[in-house]
């Protein structure tokens, strides 16, 4: 309650409102790689910005443990956007509209398809000048998937998110947050949580051109092990004018326990 | 996207965080109590009956067993028993065949009946990381119903939590089941959660009711599964030597099950599903026992089971099979077995390409009944050895009951069989049909169990293959006398009495309606093996092998009729001794049967290097066993997890004295992904020398100490099979695996055995050893005969007998050993090779040092020309100075002698090992055995008597010390 009142409080403070927008014209509002391990943007750093923008993602993720005769294939069809409110205070949300599944457990294989799961976030931004914007959030995971057996999957994840542009061409923007999800089964829960970090880096060459470098860490509570993962991440977007974007992402899970090789994105965004 | 999907798409359950749209409810998946019971299974269920009794208690004595060979609780396993079944949980410490712990139906046997089960478990996948492996069993016994709660994870992922309810209420058919699986881990899984029924290949019969299948399934290939997968109603299953029992499952929350069916395993259960971390899955499912031949019993249970839950109604088919004056035929699958099935509008009278129902063996009065799904349009046929017979009826399935009237059938021709001796005293013989060439087809009277264990050997069909006699085309004529029932037909009536004897024949026409006697005469060959030798097969299968269900009664007969002095009784994974059967025959002072095992492990565990896929050991046998009812598999330590040094260990704990460690079939094949040859597992290629140490190669295994009290090594086997059984192909691979051994100076003994499983499937006694010594069965010395296979004391054949000998530098007569000797000074080595006359043999070989060195063939072979007679037996003698095969150095050399070798190749794997051979004589290598040869061929009459087989006698090595100053290896 303190911390929602605390937001509350922050994105009334009219005099600093339209600081929080970060629109560098042609090329858009400088964003981190909106790509990580996880459902939906559930995990992934947000843009310290209320810049009001749409995005459409088709993502791929690929897993093949050939050792332990497993793999595992994903495809999925993400909507998100950001709606300022007022003040300082912007809402987010994502919703996978299609996901399909391809699961190989040794020679025996399930597909499924359906909707995925969904978030929405509440931002509230905490500081800002022009080379700086901070904000902090809170994302809830919507249990939207389908199919499933009998179990809801649900979560929240709250964080803080910074933009910071040493340069009018070089931005660096970082994260911070704890997710923590969990699986509902009558009443049974299983909880994951953990500790995420990222930062990346853009640098705008030209007025249309933007290659993005970054890296994403996270340490949980799984037992066995706690280092989820260390994830190198490259992006390379391209601004077409008229607040439209495209890019093309992805990211490898290096290190720690995750099993995921890699992920891949490719989306267009159009900024408002 | 259908309307339908859509709405599945959407469904609004997805937005509950408690959702009970699925059939089952969560029961214990939505609990984090980890004493939480699941509730009762299949609710939707209930049955009456007068005697309401339902109890369960823990088996405290061997005789609390049920009837039937597969029944194998021991004391600490649950039963749970009312009127109509007995079930039988296993222990938690008391694993059987592929499951990793006990908690798994081990038995099922209906009131009065017999089980027939070898075992169903648990399973989410097909790796052996996905079976279920409990670690708690929890009993619940009320007036209304008695329960087992077994609590575990998968065997692969301590995070996957499984609990199964088993249950039992009164008047219940069989036992109700629920398992639920909680997908505690981290990673979204593929789970197949079903029940594994291991068949074991010969036993029992799975069946579905889908179009072109019924019984005959298409091979279960893990690699390619999806060709296998079938949704059925439900699956059946029968047995096909008595007492008869079915069995039969159903879902009872979904419609179907899905899965695979093979004579080996079959899995049914829910679809494949992709299951998120923290959800999970419930089966609910019925497993339902009845008496009687055919699935008729269990399948009638279970198709009213399945139309009390998702609706329908069942008809019954009523009728009587009988002959044209009214006599029934009763109880006899042979004899008549009726099928109810769709038929395939292109081939209405093959019920195989239809879909079939029902199938019944009539009772004693001839009558039947079939229950079929209300409103189908069925014909109902009756099949006679193994074949459709022309009497058949269409109906349709209306109303609860349809009579069929009387379904008539002509009376088979009856054939009897004396066998006896010049004294004309009762001869044990084993009598096989064949078809004369030219005259009848084996086309025309071969036969199969609606599709399935239809050996192509088996003309004519009298029985089924692995079933008790007559079954196959054999008959056992233990007393010296048999009577059966034949298709109609012209054959050659064969009786054998081993390779010792002479075999005799006698052509009979069998009409229908008619009987026929034939008188036939054996005797005994004097002198062709050695006095003082007894002949011993070492690997033999009957009705407690998970893969054999021969009764006990038939392979003590077999035993018998096959003439040999030594059985080392070596069942899977249970300790076997015969003896209630032997003293029931009073055949004990006739043969000696020695308690042993065959050490069969299944769950695949090792990695050898380079190597991507687990493995197991293979095959390994140990004699003489301790034999105790009371403890699990009769005193049979688990043998799974374990490199062949630490079952060395394992085992001893278990074994009567040093005994016997025998490598099987080192180099067979593995068999759904479990390899049955140690040596072939790890790679081994005859090109290139076996290792002399663990060098990190996969073969370098065989050196290691892998742990135990005697720190064993895995390659601290006694004796390794040079022949096992009649497959000329593999044989070939087993001898260039044995010489390899010997190359490198790993001396161990070579011994052939039969590894006969029944009847039809590998003829007990061929091959088999003649162990060499001063031995007389009566007084059998078991230490001194353990030890004189140890020592390699053997001469291994399948017919001939190979006398050779030498003189030691001491002037002491040297037999075949694997001990080394120095030869006396211009020692030679003399042979002489005897054999029946109607076995066949062309040629004598000496091997020195893995190579033919020498062979004697030709106008030197001595050649009977009676086959049917008593002379010529001696087909060669002669001697071979030692010192013009080694030529003065250390070596050793082993006699052969029998039909020449067929030409051999590797076509298939370039792995050194022979892969087919010319089995046909066509000039062609491309067979994968030897084929029945034409009637005029000298070899077919072994062939009758022992399907496959190649003529061959082999000695243990002469290992030769040429200067006496210790023996060195050839490599």
């Amino acid at each position: 309650m303190r911390l929602l009142a605390l937001c509350l409080a922050l994105s009334l403070a009219p005099a600093i409102a339209s600081a929080q927008r970060c629109s560098r014209g042609r090329a858009g509002v400088p964003a981190p790689i909106a790509l990580t391990v996880g459902p939906a943007d559930f995990g992934t750093t947000p843009v310290p910005c209320s810049d009001p923008r749409a995005s459409f993602d088709l993502r791929a993720s690929l897993l093949i443990d050939t050792p332990d005769f497993y793999g595992a294939l994903g495809a999925e069809g993400v909507f998100s956007g950001t709606v300022p409110l007022v003040g300082r205070l912007w809402l987010s949300g994502a919703f996978t509209a299609l996901r399909y599944r391809y699961v190989q457990n040794a020679t025996l294989l399930a597909t499924d398809i359906g909707l995925g799961p969904s978030d929405v976030g509440l931002h509230v931004g905490l500081f800002a000048r022009d080379d700086l914007r901070v904000s902090t959030y809170l994302r809830v995971l919507l249990p939207t998937e389908t199919p499933t057996q009998y179990a809801a999957r649900t979560g929240f994840e709250a964080g803080v998110a910074a933009l910071w542009r040493p340069h009018g061409r070089v931005s660096l923007l970082g994260g911070l947050s704890v997710p923590v999800e969990m699986s509902v089964l009558g009443g049974r829960g299983l909880a994951y949580g953990s500790v995420r970090a990222s930062v990346d880096a853009t640098v705008l060459v030209g007025t249309w051109f933007e290659p993005v470098f970054g890296v994403e860490a996270r340490i949980g509570n799984d037992p066995s092990g706690a280092v989820e993962f260390v994830a190198p991440r490259a992006s390379l977007r391209a601004h077409l004018g008229r607040g439209v974007s495209l890019h093309l992402t992805g990211m490898v899970p290096l290190a720690g326990r995750e099993r995921t090789n890699a992920r891949v994105s490719l989306g267009v965004w159009v900024g408002f | 996207m259908s309307r339908a999907a859509l709405l599945r798409l959407f469904a609004p359950c997805t937005l509950a965080l408690t959702l009970t749209c699925a059939e089952e409810t969560v029961g214990c998946l939505g609990s984090g109590d980890p004493a939480c019971v699941p509730p009762s299974p299949c609710q939707g269920l209930a049955y009456t009956c007068s005697n309401t009794r339902v109890r369960t208690w823990r088996v405290e004595r061997a005789e609390q067993r049920a009837a039937g060979l597969d029944a194998q609780a021991s004391v600490g396993d649950i039963v749970l028993e009312n009127d109509q079944v007995t079930a039988v949980i296993d222990a938690i410490d008391h694993p059987h065949h592929l499951a990793p712990s006990g908690g798994n139906l081990l038995d099922l046997a209906p009131r009065g009946g017999a089980d027939h089960l070898n075992l169903v478990y648990t399973v989410t996948g097909i790796l052996p990381r996905d079976a279920a492996h409990y670690r708690t069993l929890e009993v619940i016994e009320r007036p209304d119903l008695v329960a087992v709660i077994a609590r575990g994870t998968l065997d692969g992922d301590a995070a996957v939590t499984v609990t199964t309810r088993y249950e039992l209420r009164p008047c219940d058919p069989g036992v109700r089941v629920r398992t639920e699986v909680f997908n505690g881990g981290r990673t979204l899984a593929t789970w197949f959660l079903s029940d594994a029924w291991w068949w074991g290949d010969r036993s029992l019969t799975p069946f579905i009711p889908t179009a072109g299948n019924g019984f005959a399934h298409p091979p279960l290939d893990l690699l390619e599964i999806d060709n296998s997968w079938r949704v059925t109603p439900w699956m059946a299953a029968q047995s096909h030597v008595a007492p008869d029992v079915s069995y039969a499952t159903l879902s009872c929350a979904r419609p179907t099950l899905e899965g695979v069916q093979d004579l080996t395993i079959s899995a049914v259960g829910l679809p494949r599903t992709i299951v998120r971390p923290g959800d999970g899955q419930v089966f609910e499912r019925m497993i339902v026992a009845a008496n009687g031949g055919g699935i008729a019993g269990a399948q009638r249970i279970a198709l009213d089971a399945h139309t009390r839950l998702f609706g329908g109604a069942v008809t019954a088919l009523e009728g009587r099979v009988v002959s044209a004056d009214g006599a029934p035929f009763a109880s006899d699958e042979r004899l008549a077995s009726v099928v109810a099935y769709e038929p395939d509008p292109a081939r209405p009278d093959d019920s195989l390409a239809g879909t079939i129902w029902s199938q019944a063996v009539p009772r004693e009065d001839g009558s039947f009944s079939l229950a079929v799904p209300s409103g189908k349009a069925v014909r109902v046929q009756v099949h006679r050895f193994g074949r459709a017979t022309t009497v058949s009826v269409g109906a349709t399935a209306s109303g609860p009951r349809v009579t069929l009237g009387d379904l008539r059938l002509s009376v088979p021709g009856r054939v009897s069989v004396t066998v006896r001796d010049a004294a004309d005293a009762p001869v044990a013989a084993e009598l096989v049909l064949v078809p004369v060439e030219g005259v009848t087809s084996v086309a025309s009277v071969s036969g199969s169990l609606h599709g399935v264990l239809g050996e192509a050997t088996c003309a004519p069909f009298l029985g089924p293959p692995h079933g008790s006699s007559p079954a196959c085309n054999r008959v056992l004529a233990f007393d010296g006398t048999a009577a059966f029932s034949a298709p109609a037909g012209t054959y050659w009536l064969y009786a054998t009495a081993g390779p010792a004897s002479t075999l005799a024949r006698e052509r009979i026409e069998v009409r229908d309606g008619a009987a026929i006697t034939a008188s036939l005469r054996l005797q005994r060959i004097a002198g062709l093996y050695p006095d003082g030798a007894l002949s011993a097969d070492m690997h033999v299968h009957g009705g407690r092998s998970f893969d054999a269900v021969l009764p006990d009664r038939d392979r003590v007969q077999s035993f018998i009729t096959a003439g040999v002095d030594v059985i080392i009784a070596t069942d899977h994974d249970v300790v076997t001794s015969y003896r209630e059967s032997l003293d029931a025959l009073g055949a004990s002072n006739r043969v000696t049967v020695v308690t042993g095992v065959e050490a069969t492990p299944l769950i695949p565990f090792l990695h050898p290097p380079g190597d991507t896929f687990p493995r197991v050991v293979g095959h390994f046998m140990f004699w003489p066993m301790r034999y105790d009812a009371t403890l699990s598999n009769n005193g049979m330590p688990w043998d799974e997890l374990a490199e062949p040094g630490q079952l060395f260990d394992r085992m001893r704990a278990r074994m009567d004295g040093e005994g016997v460690m025998q490598l099987n079939h080192p180099t067979a094949h593995s068999k759904a992904g479990r390899d049955e040859g140690y040596l072939r597992m790890l790679g081994f290629d005859p090109r290139t020398p076996l290792p002399l140490q663990d060098d990190g190669t996969a073969l370098g295994m065989i050196w290691r100490r892998p742990g135990g009290p005697s720190a064993a090594r895995n390659l601290d086997w006694h004796v390794q099979e040079a022949m096992n059984g009649a497959d000329v192909v593999l044989n070939l691979t087993y001898r260039a695996a044995w010489f390899a051994m010997l190359n490198r100076g790993l001396l161990r003994g070579g011994t052939a055995n039969s590894d006969s499983h029944s009847l039809s499937t590998e003829q007990l006694g061929y091959p088999r050893n003649l162990v060499l010594g001063a031995f007389d069965r009566a007084s059998f010395d078991g230490a001194a005969f353990d030890r004189a296979v140890r020592e390699g004391h053997i001469v291994g054949t399948n017919g001939p007998y190979i006398d050779a000998r030498t003189t030691d530098a001491q002037g002491a007569a040297r037999i075949p050993g694997t001990a080394a000797f120095e030869p006396a000074r211009d020692a030679t080595l003399d042979v002489e090779v005897r054999a029946a006359p109607w076995v066949p043999v062309t040629e004598v070989r000496f091997v020195v040092n893995g190579r033919v060195a020498r062979t004697i063939a030709g106008n030197e072979i001595t050649v009977p020309v009676d086959p049917f007679g008593t002379t010529s037996t001696v087909r060669w003698r002669g001697r071979v100075a030692l010192s013009e095969l080694l030529g003065g150095r250390d070596g050793w050399v082993v006699v052969e002698a029998g039909v020449a070798l067929p030409p051999s190749a590797d076509t298939e794997d370039d792995d050194g090992l022979v892969d087919v051979v010319d089995g046909d004589g066509d000039g062609a290598i491309d067979d994968h055995g030897m084929l029945r040869p034409p009637e005029r061929d000298p070899r077919f009459h072994v062939d009758v008597v022992s399907p496959g087989t190649l003529p061959f006698a082999f000695t243990n090595p002469f290992v030769v010390d040429a200067d006496g100053g210790g023996w060195r290896a050839p490599q």
